[in-house]
């Protein structure tokens, strides 16, 4: 048994109060002759030896009372179950600091905890305090032996948030395995999102010795993505915030949902069924580049404000191999706008110097050297280099060979009439943003070639004939974007279908979510929410608008932080985790209570007993 | 309240030092307040003249001296009487309990009264004290001097030992072989039936039994108000006592011993009145006097 207030027990002397005071009245009680008590003695004798036993009883009743009240402030706890007091171990303790600890009082609650858990261990026990999450200035790992109980609380003290999350799979190498002097434990002090737990290690499941002290949280309500629909595909009016919100928790959620973007609000409301998500979309005027979405009547903060920026990607060179008329006004649509691309166009690719490019297009052409496709092939080897192909009338060995590794390329074929597009697989990212909005139908293509696919056919036209086949860094289209073979050009389809397969195949994204946690090497310095200016090699700390010279790039918890999800009991089950609820354990094992009603107990029986005449 | 009348008042008369102007106040003071003289008899012999009074009897009136001096006068007599009377003073250690002043002392003064009254009406008078035994006995007698030495062990008598009024009066009828008048002044704290059956016993052998139950009231009602250590002053025994718990049920059983006393000394013709240390001393003369006056 322990005590977590020991000063209160120096209250137990004053059990001697009543014992004093009764001495004390008895001394000082008045001597009354009287003419005989025989006559009481003889009629109340069995009283009298009731009252004088009676006298007693309250007198030890008072004493346990102040001694039950004393005991109680002092707060002694029992332990029986998960760990006994004085317990004997070595215990590595894996103290969750990541972002979603921040969350109303968790991260304190989870210290007092791991205070209160190490109240259980023996002194002599020897630990080993583990952060999940490494820290800004502070090596996430710091311990490499034990240290004993003072240092482990030290060192549970100076733990701060990290602003990320972490897994146990990639603590687990720096875990002291060796040289334990008692018998092993393993202590997971945090609210146990799933994510932690991913790849969880063998080694720590089969010992069944590893314990998670459960932090409660609040209800759960994210915004688990918000995606820009391409800002530069659809309509140049206005652009599509897209916004999934998930409901986490175990009730049906009705609430507003906020999107505000300068002087632009815009609200909608929405119901969302337990376990289920919504995506609410918003249509935006295109000179809005950033906002935030927010989504009120949630308790956990993190991922209630989403910071969105739309930008135009960087800049990309491209080399255009044939002509370069249709294709290019699809790349750089208006003059306004400053496009995103920036094109060369040759006959053949020749003595050109690939590596200043990004993609190269091979535009109807008929064949290539077989120096041209040593170079491509050479040009693929790079990282983030793409050749998009789209086939002509004709093509040659050489070419074929070259595509060969994503599909072959078999007779030409003139349809009569047309055909149109028959199958789209619209979960990829390439036709992602066509979704929902018929832009792809009735696409006319009179000729195209018959392709024999050997990797991924995103696209089917009518006859089951794959339109377009996508390989890592190679993307081949079946025809060729020309007003005599397909009417694509004079359709709004058009720009984003180039876009997006230009940026797919050279593995480049519209999309530059960036995450606390994250290092912006590609943005130079950044000028943080809080002012202060984040040098590349440095980690983005705080949620919100980060803005470089020219750009603001919204930086938000990334969803697995945001939207807490709480290891199952039967995931836990199967890993042999043995969950504790500390403050549960703690309650159960409070005697304070417990005393207290003794207390009240004992107070009413010597009331009772006085009332007894 | 008169002069005289004022020492009938227990705690009055209790300031006074002597016994014997006491006991002669007490009388005096009674007799004023008698609209009926006390005195009568038989064989009378005059003793002296008294102015009459409301209240006497015209025809006693002393018509030869009312022709000389034009007042009233009515001759006094003093009255021969065979009455042989035992004052029988319970000395007990539980007799000097009392609040203002002890049973003892009130019983003193009543026994000194009585005695003083009796020797006045010329009757033989004796007293005797007593706790388990009897400690100090003065036989009958109508001498003026027998007043003094019945005054001197009333005097003497101080609360000791316990009452045992019965082997007390086993040791009396062994004493008293002539029938007479017993009057018992006592708190009775023996065991009930044991004083009837003793009583009764004197009542067989034809005496005549005045009983004075003499009673604190604090005794009665047990009116004190907090715990406290009490003593016995019979046994010397202690025990402390919270009134307010057991009042009740002692006032109960209290008052069932005395309506015990009552209801058997009536069934033996046995006169028996209950005195508190606060009761005039007229009440208990009373009584005396109606028990007298049956008597002769």
């Amino acid at each position: 048994m322990i005590f977590l207030q020991p000063i209160y027990l120096i209250g137990l002397a004053l059990t001697a109060v009543p014992i004093i005071i009764h001495l004390w009245f008895r001394k000082k009680l008045d001597k009354i002759p009287f003419s005989t008590l025989k006559f009481l003695k003889k009629s109340e004798a069995r009283r009298f030896g009731w009252l004088r036993i009676r006298e007693i009883m309250v007198l030890v009743l008072r004493c346990i009372l102040i001694a039950l009240i004393f005991l109680s402030l002092a707060r002694p706890q029992f332990k029986a179950g998960f760990l006994r007091s004085g317990h004997l171990a070595s215990v590595v303790v894996i103290f969750d600091n990541s972002y979603s600890m921040a969350y109303g009082n968790n991260f304190e609650v989870a210290k007092t905890s791991a205070l209160k858990l190490f109240s259980r261990y023996s002194s002599k026990s020897e630990f080993s305090v583990l952060s999940l999450c490494r820290t800004q200035g502070a090596s996430r790992v710091n311990q490499t032996s034990w240290v004993n109980k003072k240092s482990a609380i030290e060192q549970i003290h100076q733990i701060n948030v990290a602003n990320k999350t972490g897994t146990i799979r990639a603590l687990f190498p720096h875990f002291v395995l060796d040289k334990a002097k008692y018998p092993m434990e393993y202590i997971y002090v945090g609210d146990g999102q799933e994510n932690v737990f991913a790849d969880f290690p063998q080694e720590l499941s089969i010992e069944e010795n590893f314990y998670w002290v459960k932090i409660p949280m609040g209800n759960n309500l994210g915004i688990t993505r918000v995606s820009l629909k391409d800002p530069i595909a659809i309509s140049l009016d206005n652009y599509v915030l897209s916004i999934t919100v998930k409901n986490y928790g175990l009730d049906m959620w009705q609430g507003k949902i906020t999107l505000q973007a300068e002087n632009y609000v815009r609200e909608q409301e929405c119901e969302i069924r337990p376990a289920n998500e919504k995506i609410l979309n918003f249509t935006l005027p295109i000179a809005l580049n950033h906002g935030t979405v927010h989504l009120y009547d949630d308790s956990l903060l993190p991922d209630n404000i989403y910071y969105f920026s739309k930008s135009l990607p960087e800049k990309m060179r491209i080399l255009i191999i044939g002509t370069a008329r249709f294709l290019g006004s699809g790349l750089n649509p208006t003059n306004e706008l400053e496009g995103p691309f920036s094109f060369d166009a040759l006959e053949s690719i020749g003595s050109a110097n690939l590596q200043r490019y990004g993609l190269v297009i091979l535009n109807g052409i008929d064949e290539i050297s077989k120096h041209d496709k040593i170079k491509l092939e050479t040009f693929l080897m790079k990282e983030n280099k793409g050749v998009l192909c789209f086939l002509g009338q004709a093509v040659g060995d050489n070419l074929n060979s070259f595509i060969n590794r994503c599909c072959r390329a078999e007779e030409y074929v003139s349809a009569k009439g047309y055909v149109t597009l028959d199958w789209v697989n619209y979960d990829h990212p390439i036709f992602e943003v066509f979704e929902h909005t018929g832009v792809l139908k009735n696409i006319k293509f009179h000729s195209f070639h018959k392709l024999d696919a050997r990797k991924n056919v995103i696209a089917k036209l009518t006859g089951n004939n794959p339109f377009i086949v996508v390989d890592s860094g190679l993307s081949v289209v079946a025809t060729q974007f020309l007003p005599r073979y397909t009417d694509i050009v004079y359709k709004t389809a058009f720009v984003p279908l180039i876009h997006r397969l230009i940026v797919n195949t050279a593995h480049q994204s519209h999309d530059r979510e960036l995450y606390v946690g994250d290092q912006a090497l590609q943005f130079g310095k950044l000028k943080a929410p809080t002012g202060e200016y984040i040098l590349p090699e440095q980690v983005l700390l705080k949620p919100g608008f980060y803005t470089t010279a020219q750009d603001t790039l919204g930086v938000n918890v990334i969803a697995a932080e945001g939207n807490l999800k709480m290891l199952g009991s039967k995931a836990a089950e199967t890993m042999h985790i043995e969950v504790i609820d500390l403050e549960k354990d703690f309650k159960q094992d409070d005697m304070s209570t417990t005393l207290l009603l003794l207390a009240l107990f004992i107070l009413l029986l010597e009331s009772l007993l006085l009332l007894i005449r | 309240m008169s002069i005289s009348k004022k020492y009938l008042d227990p705690e009055v008369l209790a300031r006074l030092s002597r016994l014997d102007i006491k006991a002669r106040l007490v009388v005096e003071g009674f007799m004023s307040g008698l609209h009926s003289s006390p005195y009568k008899g038989f064989s009378q012999e005059f003793a002296d003249y008294r102015q009459y009074m409301p209240g006497d009897e015209p025809k006693r009136i002393d018509w030869k001296v009312y022709g000389r001096n034009d007042r009233f006068y009515i001759k006094e007599y003093q009255e021969e009487t065979n009455l042989r009377c035992y004052i029988l003073l319970d000395k007990s250690g539980s007799m000097g309990f009392g609040e203002k002043i002890s049973k003892l002392e009130y019983a003193k003064y009543l026994s000194a009264s009585l005695a003083y009254m009796l020797i006045k009406q010329k009757d033989s008078v004796g007293i005797a004290t007593f706790d388990e035994k009897i400690e100090e006995i003065i036989p009958p007698s109508v001498r003026k001097s027998n007043f003094i030495e019945i005054l001197k062990i009333i005097d003497k008598a101080a609360p000791s030992g316990e009452t045992s009024l019965s082997n007390m009066l086993y040791q009396l009828a062994q004493k008293t072989k002539k029938r007479g008048l017993i009057i018992i002044i006592s708190d009775l704290l023996d065991d009930p039936s044991v004083v009837i059956k003793a009583l009764r016993s004197f009542r067989y052998r034809k005496h005549e039994i005045l009983v004075f139950h003499i009673i604190d009231k604090k005794e009665y009602d047990f009116s004190f108000d907090k715990a406290a250590l009490f003593h016995d002053l019979e046994d010397h025994s202690e025990m402390v006592i919270e009134p307010s718990m057991i009042r009740t049920s002692y006032q109960r059983k209290f008052k069932n011993l005395l309506q015990f006393y009552r209801q058997q000394l009536l069934e033996s013709h046995i006169d028996y009145e209950t005195i508190f240390t606060t009761t005039p001393y007229d009440r208990a003369l009373f009584s005396f006097l109606q028990k007298r006056g049956r008597l002769i």
